[in-house]
C-alpha cells in the first residue's frame, strides 16, 4: 500500500477518486470500512454486514459528486449505509433472527461469571437497539457508538440538532428500560 | 445503569463484525464492481437491440410457419402469395418489424365478429349466402 495514500486526507482521496484513481477508493474502504461495519452490525445488519459494507461503498463512490463536504466522509457514508440497510430489509420478506455465537462476542474478562454477565448485557442491548424506531436507533448509534456530535448527526440524518437530541433522549430512556 | 455505562456498552456493539471484516477483499470487490459498471455496454447487448432482434426472429419464424401452412393448403399459387409477403417483411426496418410483431398479438373483439348475424340479412343476401355455402 503506497505510503502517500495513507498520509492523504479524505478530501484528497475523494478528489483522486473523482479523477478515476482506483487506489484512492480502496484506501477509503480501508480507512472507514470497520467503522461502517460496526454501525451496520449494531443497526441490525446481522449476517449481511459484509454485503452491506460493499453496497454502501459502491453507492457512495458512484454518487461521489453528491458529497459536498459539509459533513465528514464517514458521516455521509453511514447515512448511505443506513439507507442500504433499510432497502435490504424491505426486500426481505421476513428477517431471520440472528443469534450471536459465543465466539463472536469479545471476552476480555478473566472471571467467567463477569464475562457471561457482560455477554448477556451486550445481547440485550443489541436486541433493544434493533427494536428502536429507525431514527432513534440511528441517532443513538451515531452518538454513542460512533462518537459524533449532534450537528454532525443532524446533518447526516437530515434533521435538526434539536430533533436529534430528543431522539437520543428517547432512545436512551427506552434502552435503559429494556436493560432493567 | 446510568447514561455513561449505557454509552460504554453501546460503544462495543458491532465490534466482532468490524474485526471480522476483510478490508482488502472488500476494497477489491468494490473497485471491481465500479470498474465493471464503467465499462461500455457492447451494442448488441443493449436491451433495445435485443428486443428488436427477438421481435425480428419471431416474425421470421411466424412467417415461415405461415408459408409452410399456405403451401400445404393452396399449392404453388399460395406459396407465391406467401413468398411475396415474406419479401415485404424482410424489407422492413427494426421499428416496422416491432410494429408488425405487436400487431400479431392483436385479437379481434368478439363483438366485432358477431355484429352481423343472420337476422340482419335480407332475403337476397340469405340466398346469396346459401349459394356460396353450397359451393
Amino acid at each position: 500500500m503506497p505510503e502517500a495514500l495513507e498520509a492523504s486526507s479524505d478530501a484528497d482521496l475523494i478528489r483522486a477518486w473523482r479523477r478515476g484513481e482506483e487506489p484512492a477508493a480502496a484506501e477509503l474502504v480501508r480507512r472507514h470500512g470497520r467503522a461502517l461495519a460496526r454501525y451496520l452490525s449494531a443497526a441490525g445488519g446481522g449476517e449481511d454486514v459484509d454485503d452491506l459494507v460493499q453496497e454502501t461503498f459502491f453507492r457512495a463512490f458512484r454518487r461521489i459528486d453528491g458529497f459536498r463536504g459539509s459533513a465528514s466522509f464517514r458521516t455521509w457514508l453511514i447515512a448511505i449505509g443506513s439507507n442500504a440497510l433499510r432497502d435490504l430489509r424491505r426486500q426481505q420478506v421476513r428477517r431471520p433472527v440472528v443469534v450471536l455465537e459465543d465466539s463472536d462476542v469479545r471476552d476480555e474478562r478473566s472471571d467467567p461469571h463477569d464475562a457471561t454477565v457482560a455477554r448477556d448485557l451486550e445481547r440485550l442491548l443489541e436486541e433493544a437497539v434493533r427494536q428502536l424506531p429507525e431514527m432513534q436507533r440511528d441517532v443513538f448509534l451515531l452518538r454513542a457508538q460512533q462518537g459524533m456530535e449532534y450537528d454532525e448527526i443532524a446533518d447526516a440524518l437530515e434533521t435538526s440538532v434539536g430533533a436529534a437530541r430528543v431522539h437520543y433522549h428517547h432512545a436512551v430512556k427506552r434502552l435503559k428500560k429494556a436493560l432493567e | 445503569m446510568d447514561d455513561k455505562q449505557l454509552e460504554q456498552l453501546a460503544a462495543q456493539l458491532g465490534d466482532p463484525a468490524a474485526e471480522q471484516l476483510d478490508l482488502e477483499r472488500t476494497a477489491q470487490v468494490v473497485v471491481e464492481r465500479l470498474r465493471l459498471e464503467s465499462e461500455p455496454v457492447v451494442w448488441w447487448r443493449k436491451p433495445r437491440v435485443v428486443r428488436a432482434l427477438a421481435a425480428a426472429a419471431l416474425v421470421v419464424l411466424t412467417t415461415g410457419v405461415l408459408v409452410t401452412m399456405r403451401v400445404a393448403s393452396t399449392g404453388s399459387q399460395g406459396a407465391e402469395v406467401a413468398q411475396t409477403e415474406l419479401f415485404e417483411l424482410e424489407s422492413l426496418s427494426f421499428a416496422d418489424l416491432e410494429e408488425v410483431f405487436d400487431s400479431l398479438t392483436y385479437e379481434r373483439p368478439v363483438a366485432e365478429l358477431s355484429a352481423v348475424g343472420l337476422d340482419n340479412l335480407d332475403e337476397n343476401q340469405l340466398r346469396e349466402l346459401l349459394t356460396l355455402m353450397e359451393g
